[in-house]
């Protein structure tokens, strides 16, 4: 391997720029973007459950099939079923049934919080 | 020194292994600056996506809230009645919300266009506001 004193001189071994940018930076870069993706996606799955367990409750609402809902779109976006809360709030009446009640849901995975409101 | 044509070939050579040397940060530090760009930028187009997908949600919100507001009167000014929906429920994870339009053209479809200012990545930092995000929904009145 070639060695140099010199702060001047650009000889040198390529192998430690390789190990160095190649591997130091990209490695970072690869684990922040691995992060943040999954955090998107996770986002995505937040929402769209939000949105469908609404829909799903507007139809039907009654608490345990809109949580059959949010189960099921929490399994088909691979996001961890169990980690899933959502709270569900109806005026004036508590359970929806009544026409022209306004619903609000608030789904939460981790940090990651979404909500949706509808007018039945 | 008497030179001959081959020996002057590997002089051309030697020149050109010359010109390669440097070092190979810059190329190392340009290569990762191009893949965090890149990384940005899909992180960008995703976070574009989402605020959408939320924004439909809220129009369609809107949309149904009009529907019902107006009980079959659609000739009304609509704009008031999706203003006091967006903010009896105001839109959370989007900033500065607006309303474009709310109008019924056949007295029995709602149309709602919302917009919105577009903050991909970082609220306070890069790619900051770099534009607007806008969606619509419509609501149609049964039988």
């Amino acid at each position: 391997m070639k060695t140099s004193t010199s702060p001047t001189s650009e000889q040198g071994s390529a192998i430690v720029d390789l190990i160095g940018f190649g591997v130091m930076l990209q490695i970072p870069i690869l684990m922040f973007a691995t992060f943040a993706l999954s955090t998107q996606q996770q986002s995505f799955a937040v929402e769209s459950i939000a949105r469908h367990a609404l829909r799903a409750h507007s139809l039907w609402p009654v608490k345990e099939s809109t949580q059959g809902v949010v189960l099921e779109i929490a399994k088909e976006f691979g996001i961890a079923p169990e980690r899933v809360s959502w709270d569900l709030w109806c005026t004036p009446n508590p359970n929806c049934l009544e026409p022209s009640s306004t619903a609000r849901i608030e789904v939460r995975y981790g940090e990651l919080v979404a909500y949706a409101s509808a007018r039945f | 020194m008497k030179l001959g044509m081959g020996s002057l070939l590997p002089t051309q050579v030697r020149d050109s292994d010359v010109n390669q040397q440097g070092s190979l940060a810059p190329l190392g530090i340009g290569l990762a600056m191009l893949s965090l760009t890149t990384v940005l930028l899909i992180l960008a187009s995703g976070s574009l996506y989402l605020t959408e997908r939320r924004l439909t949600t809220v129009a369609e919100s809107t949309a149904i809230s009009v529907l019902i507001e107006a009980k079959g009167n659609l000739s009304q000014p609509l704009h008031p009645l999706a203003m006091s929906w967006l903010e009896q429920h105001p839109p959370r994870g989007l900033y500065q919300v607006e309303l474009i339009e709310v109008s019924s053209v056949d007295q029995k479809t709602v149309r709602v266009r919302l917009c919105s200012s577009s903050r991909p990545i970082f609220a306070n930092y890069m790619f900051s506001e770099i534009g607007k995000v806008c969606s619509e929904a419509l609501a149609r009145r049964g039988r």
